[in-house]
């Protein structure tokens, strides 16, 4: 009776992405827009991407549904993303690397060039850790981390897409570690068993594979696919910080007295500074990746929001740990990328249920 | 009633962590679940069963096609899970046809799905074997999952030398090696992956009516597939 009941009451139901989510406020103002829009909001809509319904389109790319169901901004057509609703704290880290080598470049290079002997290769260096930086900067916080896609794993329609009871309670499968079995969780946002290690970012609002930490720095989670870029940008940050320091050094040295050279005096300062945060980083990532565990895990581990006044130690029942720490570290570190489930410029079928936001179990009826 | 097979199965009582009782848990296929009210063959009315009778969930709405569509309405997933046994750092799938698992709720002397009741507006049975089986053999379902397998574990390891040194050679670079091989590089073991699996689908499985799901498709989460909607047996006469 409870099926008939509410298959003629509800037959069809659907999830649109733009109808669920901003029917109410942004109808109105999109209805009347013909489907050839103008170039201009073409380009901006392509340079910027926000969640914002697209109902006018005709053909659907991953990266606009995509912008609806989490909480990425996609900019140049999806090639490059962060996240909103943040403090965007990664356009302050962009400032703090460009400033000091561009006060570099106009002030110091020229002179360490042409008059201090043996500068050449730490200027060269200088310069190559700087790009490496910056390119793991961008690969870091504007690729995608790996963003598990929604709904794959639907139990069934009825009831508004009840979620059943085994789905809310951890499961426990055997590993290849004895005594430390796979504990598996169903995300109940994104309707997916998720794989060991993924975990649900609050912030992103997607599962991510192989989740390590959100980086409010960065602005984007560190997972699967940009774990070694990240670790990346912590080394090269910490290497190039060291070379700035060394040629303002020369410099100065050079130049004879601080006065002949406050800019020197001044980028030294701010190396000596901001060199602190990624080395600090970057060995304790070194710790973490020996003794096999993500910065989620540990964290969770010891029960802290701030890792850095703890000890690493061994976990417990760790199913992913291997005898040697070399290993630990290269498994870790050298995670291939794998695919990338939701390419942001690929195309897909109207009706995709990877890019519905289907409502928020409601549980424990029976309970 | 949170209860798993595995807890059923091995017939420890409480929570879903076995390790207090000593023995190591049992695999089983974490999509399956048991409903108690449902409407039995047969009958006209919803009603409470007990958990003997209890129906056992194997098969899932498509959500590979849109709600809506004929496609939809016709056809059903079954999932073959992740397997961790052998190793966590690649991804595998379970080699057992669905119903086979060491903690799979079984019932005697039945070797084909046998509809017992409705829920969500299809059939299922009462144990853990799903439709797939009236399609696929067990020695079937293990040699191409087993295929699949091998296309996953050479394209996610990582201590291959010739991952290391590309790792290095990629951020020493900048990040172009990888840019200029994803141009040049001939197909991948994951695009491998996705012709082997179209040519299953063409040579085998398409005759039969079923489908495997591309597992990219699926994000490697689960193996996916396609099976037609199963019928009641009246219906079927």
């Amino acid at each position: 009776m409870r099926l008939h009941s509410r298959q003629a009451s509800n037959p069809h139901r659907q999830y649109s992405a733009a109808q669920s989510l901003h029917s109410s406020s942004d109808d109105s103002e999109h209805k009347e827009i013909p489907s050839t829009m103008g170039w201009a909001k073409r380009l901006m809509r392509w340079m910027v991407t926000v969640d914002q319904p697209h109902t006018f389109e005709t053909s659907l790319k991953n990266y606009q549904s995509l912008a609806h169901v989490t909480n990425y901004i996609f900019f140049c057509g999806g090639r490059l993303r962060t996240v909103a609703k943040t403090k965007y704290l990664s356009v302050l880290v962009l400032v703090m690397l460009i400033a000091p080598i561009v006060l570099f470049s106009v002030f110091e290079t020229g002179y360490l060039w042409k008059h201090v002997a043996g500068a050449k290769p730490c200027v060269v260096l200088c310069y190559y850790f700087w790009t490496l930086c910056f390119a793991s900067f961008i690969s870091t916080g504007a690729t995608d981390p790996g963003t598990l896609p929604r709904n794959i794993h639907l139990a069934q329609l009825q009831d508004d897409y009840k979620l059943p009871l085994e789905y809310y309670s951890i499961i426990t499968l055997p590993s290849p570690v004895a005594n430390a079995p796979v504990r598996l969780k169903y995300c109940t946002t994104c309707r997916i068993w998720r794989p060991p290690r993924a975990s649900h970012c609050a912030v992103c609002d997607s599962c991510i594979l192989s989740f390590d930490h959100h980086c409010d720095w960065l602005n984007n989670c560190i997972g699967q696919r940009n774990h070694r870029y990240f670790l990346a940008f912590l080394f090269s940050s910490v290497l190039s910080s060291i070379w700035l320091l060394t040629c303002c050094a020369l410099k100065l040295r050079h130049a004879g007295s601080p006065s002949a050279a406050p800019v020197s005096l001044l980028l030294i300062c701010y190396c000596a500074v901001s060199i602190w945060y990624p080395l600090l980083l970057a060995i304790y990532h070194l710790f973490l990746t020996g003794t096999q565990q993500t910065t989620h895990e540990y964290l969770k581990a010891v029960d802290s929001r701030n890792p850095i006044f703890h000890k690493v130690t061994h976990p417990e029942r760790n199913p992913f740990v291997t005898g040697s720490c070399a290993r630990n570290m290269l498994l870790l570190m050298c995670q291939p990328r794998g695919y990338d489930f939701l390419h942001t410029r690929s195309e897909h079928q109207a009706g995709d249920w990877r890019f519905f936001r289907l409502p928020i179990p409601h549980s424990f009826e029976k309970v | 009633m949170p209860k798993s097979e595995a807890t059923e199965a091995t017939g420890s009582k409480s929570g879903p962590d076995l390790l207090e009782g000593g023995n190591n848990p049992l695999f089983f296929n974490c999509h399956e679940f048991l409903v108690t009210k449902y409407r039995e063959l047969g009958e006209e009315v919803v009603r409470e069963h007990t958990e003997d009778e209890a129906l056992c969930i194997t098969h899932f709405p498509n959500i590979y096609c849109p709600q809506g569509s004929v496609e939809f309405d016709r056809t059903r997933i079954v999932r073959l899970p992740r397997r961790f046994e052998e190793s966590m750092h690649y991804p595998s799938f379970s080699t057992e046809l669905p119903g086979h698992e060491p903690a799979a709720l079984q019932r005697e002397d039945e070797a084909r799905f046998t509809p017992a009741g409705f829920h969500d507006g299809h059939v299922f049975g009462r144990s853990s074997l799903s439709p797939l089986s009236n399609y696929v053999s067990p020695e079937e379902c293990r040699d191409v999952v087993r295929a699949i397998n091998g296309y996953l574990k050479e394209a996610y390891r990582v201590q291959g030398t010739q991952n290391i040194l590309f790792n290095a050679l990629d951020v020493l670079t900048f990040y172009t090696v990888s840019l200029l091989l994803s141009y040049f590089r001939r197909r991948t073991q994951l695009e491998q992956l996705e012709d082997y699996v179209e040519e299953v689908n063409e040579r085998f499985f398409e005759k039969r009516g079923i489908r495997i799901i591309s597992p990219r498709r699926s994000a490697y989460l689960s193996l996916d597939i396609q099976i037609p909607r199963p019928v009641p047996p009246a219906a079927r006469s």
